[in-house]
């Protein structure tokens, strides 16, 4: 197992994963630093909150390429068969895939958050919150590109569904919020239709929307229950996908 | 820097053009190559039509946007609003921009963060500077919007608000009626609970203005002596009025000297506060 995850942290230091992303990252704040500078008022808060969204969307992004075309190359290099001709069981493979990606993932929020912290910290309580969601919703995207990889036998397949269930995943509220209106089609049979469809389609896609929100960095966040909701999430969520990851991985045929 | 290298494996383009699919590829290179330099030609005076205020989207849309931070959408949309009319080496005055459309922007962009001041700062201080005065009233509309409700909070906003329908739009009603808001919020500078006092005075309705003056005398510990040395001078030379609250002062002034006495501290004069973008005057 855990050379497995050693292998997957050699892998991504010899893709420049975490080089490339890093340096992403940094001319992503230097962008926001130069953006926010040229606001009239609250700099300081425009700055943070470019800096803070462009990270997770490049940290995000790039785990899941990482992912998709990690696994990808494992199957078709029939690294996986050897994996698996040794003394490991598929649920000890597949957890340890995920333990090295979370790994991986950790190692590129870690310096994103001190980045984050050098950039300036104007609410602490906000400033930890939104690390620790920004933490748990790399793991959790994690779990969504893992999933997709060992389902989806093509590497683009892979990351273009991630993505999308990522974007899905992160408009869920306002998909929700929309289904409490009644007005958007003109026939009533087929309000309720699709109602029905998109409160369907939120039991089964995480609430990516309780994550990593910029305006914890600025006013703090406005109640434990924030809090709750992402901490909560990610307790359903990362292990509902890596048991539907392993289901499905002990049903393949090698 | 490997890929710069040229292939060592490479014939010379003489001997390539003995093969006809080649001179006809190189036939095709040129042939499009000029189409290509004529449609720039074409095309070369169309320019994107740039609007200066862009349209304003729908609060739904706003939000399916922001991708769950509405935090940054609101931060980048008013970014957006404050350069638009000068992007592209663009530099416009401020009465060709259509007024209404930055109202609804900022009432937009309220929905998504309340407690910002960069919006009210850019109606007050930039977008306030227009060559037609007409167009303040949105500005002063939007303020008046903003800090009604949580006066204590946003106090400096109504007072810019007052200020500039009192100055800009030269209407006084709508400077008095957003003045009166402040009267009587204590915890707020005494000179922005004398604001309908002083608007009072402007329209020469001295004992109205008095009634505002004797209002906030009421509180002596939360004014300075020189802020008591003011109402003194407002009432009698600007008012007229002295006669009529000569007393009062006077026992206010011995409430206050007493105070000194006992060693107790005269309030600090209140400025603008930290976050609103206004300088502070020396000393305050």
């Amino acid at each position: 197992m855990f050379s497995n995850i050693r292998y997957v942290l050699l892998t991504a230091t010899r893709d420049r994963l975490f080089l490339g992303l890093l340096v992403g990252i940094a001319i992503a704040a230097y962008i926001s630093s130069v953006l926010g500078s040229t606001a009239m008022l609250e700099t300081e808060q425009m700055t943070l909150a470019f800096t803070a969204a462009a990270a997770r969307v490049i940290i995000m992004v790039g785990v899941i390429v990482f992912i998709g075309f990690h696994m990808r190359n494992a199957f078709d290099a029939r690294e996986i068969d050897v994996l698996l001709s040794r003394p490991i069981s598929r649920t000890t493979l597949v957890l340890s895939y995920w333990v090295g990606f979370a790994a991986v993932a950790t190692c590129l929020v870690l310096p994103t958050v001190i980045l984050v912290a050098a950039v300036g910290t104007l609410n602490q309580t906000g400033f930890w919150v939104w690390s620790v969601s920004l933490l748990l919703e790399s793991w959790l995207v994690v779990s969504i590109a893992l999933f997709a990889a060992l389902t989806i036998k093509s590497g683009v397949g892979t990351v273009l569904s991630s993505l999308a269930i990522y974007a899905l995943s992160r408009m869920m509220g306002f998909f929700l919020m929309t289904t409490t209106t009644t007005s958007i089609f003109k026939d009533h049979t087929m309000n309720e239709g699709t109602q029905w469809l998109m409160k369907s389609i939120s039991m089964v896609v995480p609430r990516l929307d309780f994550y990593a929100k910029s305006n914890w960095l600025i006013y703090g966040a406005k109640s434990y229950e924030e809090v709750y909701l992402f901490l909560i999430q990610s307790a359903i969520f990362i292990p509902l996908l890596i048991a539907a990851s392993v289901i499905d991985f002990k049903r393949k045929q090698f | 820097m490997g890929w710069f290298k040229k292939p060592s494996q490479e014939i010379s383009l003489r001997q390539a053009l003995r093969d006809p699919a080649m001179r006809m590829a190189v036939a095709m290179f040129a042939v499009v190559l000029i189409a290509q330099g004529l449609f720039w030609n074409h095309t070369r005076a169309i320019r994107p039509e740039l609007g200066i205020v862009p349209a304003v989207p729908g609060e739904r849309t706003v939000r399916a946007l922001s991708f769950g931070d509405e935090e940054v959408f609101f931060r980048l949309l008013a970014l957006r609003i404050q350069n638009s009319g000068d992007t592209f080496g663009r530099f416009t005055a401020l009465y060709k921009y259509d007024f209404k459309k930055l109202y609804d922007w900022f009432t937009l962009l309220g929905h998504f963060n309340n407690q910002s001041n960069y919006l009210p700062a850019m109606a007050s201080y930039y977008f306030s500077q227009t060559q037609n005065a007409n167009d303040v009233r949105y500005l002063v509309d939007y303020l008046d919007e903003y800090g009604t409700g949580r006066v204590k909070e946003k106090w400096w906003w109504l007072v810019q608000s007052s200020y500039l329908a009192s100055h800009k739009l030269g209407d006084s009603d709508r400077a008095l009626e957003i003045a009166q808001k402040l009267n009587g919020v204590r915890g707020i500078p005494i000179w922005a609970q004398q604001m309908p006092a002083f608007i009072h005075e402007q329209r020469g309705e001295f004992d109205a203005a008095l009634g505002i003056i004797e209002q906030v005398m009421e509180n002596p510990e939360d004014y300075s002596q020189g802020e008591l040395n003011f109402m003194r001078h407002f009432v009698d030379e600007r008012l007229n009025r002295l006669d009529q609250v000569e007393k009062q002062l006077d026992a206010i002034q011995k409430e206050k000297d007493a105070m000194k006495a006992k060693g107790i501290k005269d309030p600090e004069p209140m400025g603008p506060p930290d976050d609103v973008g206004a300088a502070r005057a020396p000393g305050v």
